[in-house]
């Protein structure tokens, strides 16, 4: 059964990622019970993927029970060329566009800016899992993985208004979350962390020639492709 | 208890939310760092920077800022510079180092007085060649300028540090803190003014000269 749980939570890194906290209530029969969750970014780490059952009635936790789930992600060669495919398609749609009228031009320009800005990460992987229950009932599942995904980040900008005296100041600080994903989070629970995602294999989904593209267009670049190894602890932002 | 921020964060878009608005103590350091070397040392002239960082000290909750944040400095409800964040350290939010163009420093030579040349030799590579070493101690004075060129009254802090080659004799005025091998002078400069400070040096300089040995220098022209 395909579900979509609302996204209830994102946690940002400031350096690219996050945490993303969805829950769903789901009516389950008895026996076992598979379901595959929609809208699953590429970029999620399949290591990260956990399921908790949240049981609405006590005696549901001797009934029902977790089996498995089972995560994986897009084949990079398969998934480049369905995104070449849509690029060039989107090409095409554009040069002829001016045949177009404006409210149209308008949408589809928006659909063509859609697919020529699209990358692996934005493709979706594959997370199912299937619950075991001896009863027809009710349960809350919340669902946990991380995105690996650069084009999520966010920072802060500071204004500093200097009173008259020299000595004094007014600090306003904002948080400026930058989206450059194909997915969108319309009203979740935000969380910002200083944190880096490590770049080791599992983590690592962005293709070599993606990453190098985003290091030199955001000239974030040298620092992040440093290679030294630290240690480094998620730091949770107090809001 | 933490509050809950809740937000849209649409595809590929940029938001933008509130964060913390708090007043804060603002202190403005400024240093210049004086180091010689046996070469420069006798230089004409010298210009050095004048580093300054900004340093915030917040009231209220402690916010962690990441390193590299854009930070705009306000006056008069007009921005006049563009600066990050370095760190922070508690309620205090440390801005980057920067080079204060409005400061500027003159460092001249005023005196040098060549001390006597003491010659020594040491092993060359070649067995037939010998090094030259000459060492002589020379006294050093040099005048050091700082103008104010702001519209406003600055304190700075000129940091000299001295080395195995360059060691300090005296000044004037005398340093107001010696932690050696640091000099520090605290140096309080009015609006388009000048300062200044004249500092004695003793500079060990060498010079090393390969030469032929002499009972070799003899054969060869024989």
């Amino acid at each position: 059964m395909l579900i979509d749980p609302r996204v209830k939570s994102i946690i940002i890194f400031n350096e690219g990622g996050g945490i993303v906290k969805r829950e769903i209530k789901l009516t389950l029969q008895t026996g076992s019970n598979n379901f595959e969750i929609q809208n699953i970014p590429a970029s999620f780490d399949p290591n990260s993927a956990e399921v908790k059952l949240k049981y609405l009635k006590p005696e549901d936790k001797t009934h029902i029970t977790l089996q498995q789930t089972i995560t994986s992600l897009p084949d990079i060669k398969n998934a480049n060329q369905l995104i070449e495919r849509e690029k060039s398609a989107a090409q095409n749609i554009i040069s002829h566009s001016i045949d177009f009228t404006r409210e149209m031009r308008d949408n589809i320009s928006n659909i063509c800016e859609a697919s020529s800005y699209k990358t692996y990460a934005d493709m979706n992987g594959i997370f199912e899992f299937i619950v075991n229950s001896s009863r027809e009932s009710e349960i809350l599942v919340e669902i946990t993985y991380f995105i690996n995904d650069i084009r999520i980040k966010w920072n802060t900008t500071l204004h500093v208004n200097i009173n008259k005296s020299g000595k004094t100041a007014e600090i306003e600080g904002f948080l400026v979350i930058d989206n450059q994903t194909g997915f969108s989070y319309n009203h979740v629970d935000l969380g910002f962390a200083i944190y880096k995602i490590p770049e080791d294999a599992s983590l690592n989904l962005m293709q070599e020639q993606e990453q190098q593209a985003y290091f030199q267009s955001s000239a974030i670049g040298q620092d992040l492709q440093q290679s030294r190894k630290k240690t480094q602890r998620l730091k949770n932002l107090m809001l | 208890m933490k509050k809950k921020m809740k937000a849209n964060i649409p595809t590929r878009k940029k938001i933008k939310l509130n964060w913390f608005k708090s007043k804060c103590d603002l202190n403005i350091e400024r240093e210049i760092k004086i180091q010689y070397t046996a070469t420069n040392v006798s230089y004409n002239k010298i210009n050095w920077d004048v580093i300054i960082r900004y340093i915030l000290v917040k009231q209220g909750d402690i916010k962690e800022i990441p390193i590299n944040s854009p930070m705009t400095l306000y006056k008069d409800n007009l921005p006049f510079l563009f600066l990050n964040t370095a760190g922070t350290i508690g309620n205090k939010i440390i801005s980057e180092d920067l080079i204060d163009d409005d400061i500027k420093v003159d460092d001249d030579v005023v005196n040098i007085n060549e001390g006597i040349e003491k010659v020594t030799y040491e092993d060359a590579r070649d067995p037939k060649e010998h090094i030259e070493v000459r060492t002589r101690y020379d006294n050093i004075s040099r005048k050091i300028t700082i103008e104010n060129k702001l519209n406003d009254d600055i304190q700075l802090i000129l940091d000299f540090k001295q080395t195995k080659d360059i060691v300090f004799v005296s000044s004037e005025p005398v340093p107001s803190e010696i932690e050696e091998p640091n000099y520090k002078y605290k140096i309080n400069i009015p609006s388009e003014q000048k300062s200044s400070i004249i500092i004695e040096l003793k500079a060990k300089i060498i010079a090393r000269v390969t030469k032929i040995k002499p009972e070799f220098l003899k054969k060869e022209k024989q």
